[in-house]
């Protein structure tokens, strides 16, 4: 990573910057991510969701449509009922937006190893 | 050899030379404007440290189309040979990027040979800074495990 990748990087990421944003933020709430967890071991509705907490339904409504927006939950059909599914793949953007730093430090540790046993 | 989690990045490299002079490259100026940088593309022209705990560092350099760029930053912990710590802001990129993260070495002689570990860390913290939550690192770690 340089600077000038770095900027280039910034101009051509920012809306995916700012869905990574939308994920950091579903993910800053401890409801939300009990949320998760319990539709990591499988797709659940959302009343089944609302029982495993002392909350109002419409609070875990709320919840859920701020993880929705984030990509995190999806919803899936099922007979009458919908039910909620987790799609974990928003969390590779950011892993993405980590990348260049990887690259950088990768890089700046070479260039101090050089420095340090060549001088 | 590298390991990383969502919220952290970890580089590790083996030096042959002894801790403490890995330590004075990190930290005085004239010796880190030597290194840091890459001929070509950008390069580090000035560094200006005050070493103490609580002092502020600050490197500017030119990128490779000649645009300046700076780097600032606190040093949070000082313990020559094994320990460094400080605050990292840069000033390029989009806005909402340009924040405090936290940069720490840790350095590790053994038999001549020396261990330098770079843990950049904080991205998480700051972008979730609205909430102040802590903790879903974990959820982030098992997620990335059901990812793969």
């Amino acid at each position: 990573m340089t600077a000038t990748r770095t900027r280039g990087a910034a101009r051509s990421t920012r809306s995916r910057r700012a869905s990574s944003d939308a994920v950091f933020k579903a993910l800053a709430d401890p409801t939300r991510r009990e949320i998760l967890s319990l539709l990591r071991e499988r797709r659940r509705s959302v009343g089944e969701i609302a029982s495993n907490f002392q909350v109002s339904r419409p609070a875990i409504s709320k919840h859920l449509r701020l993880l929705r927006s984030a990509g995190l939950v999806v919803d899936r059909p099922e007979g009458t009922a919908r039910m909620c599914e987790l799609n974990a793949a928003p969390l590779r953007e950011i892993d993405d937006w980590l990348e260049a730093y990887k690259t950088f430090w990768t890089t700046s540790l070479q260039a101090l190893k050089a420095h340090v046993e060549n001088s | 050899m590298a390991t990383q989690t969502l919220d952290a990045i970890v580089r590790e490299i083996e030096i042959n030379a002894p801790a403490a002079k890995v330590f004075a490259a990190l930290t005085e100026p004239e010796q880190l404007v030597q290194w840091w940088g890459h001929p070509g593309s950008y390069h580090c022209t000035k560094m200006e440290a005050d070493l103490r705990v609580g002092g502020r560092w600050r490197t500017t350099g030119e990128s490779k189309d000649g645009s300046p760029f700076s780097v600032t930053g606190e040093y949070r912990v000082i313990e020559p040979p094994h320990a460094l710590e400080f605050t990292w802001r840069h000033d390029w990129g989009a806005h909402e990027d340009q924040i405090d993260t936290l940069v720490r070495y840790d350095i590790e002689e053994r038999d001549g040979v020396t261990r330098v570990r770079v843990t950049h860390s904080g991205f998480a913290d700051v972008a979730s800074r609205d909430d102040h939550e802590r903790g879903w690192g974990t959820v982030l770690g098992w997620l990335r495990g059901y990812l793969q």
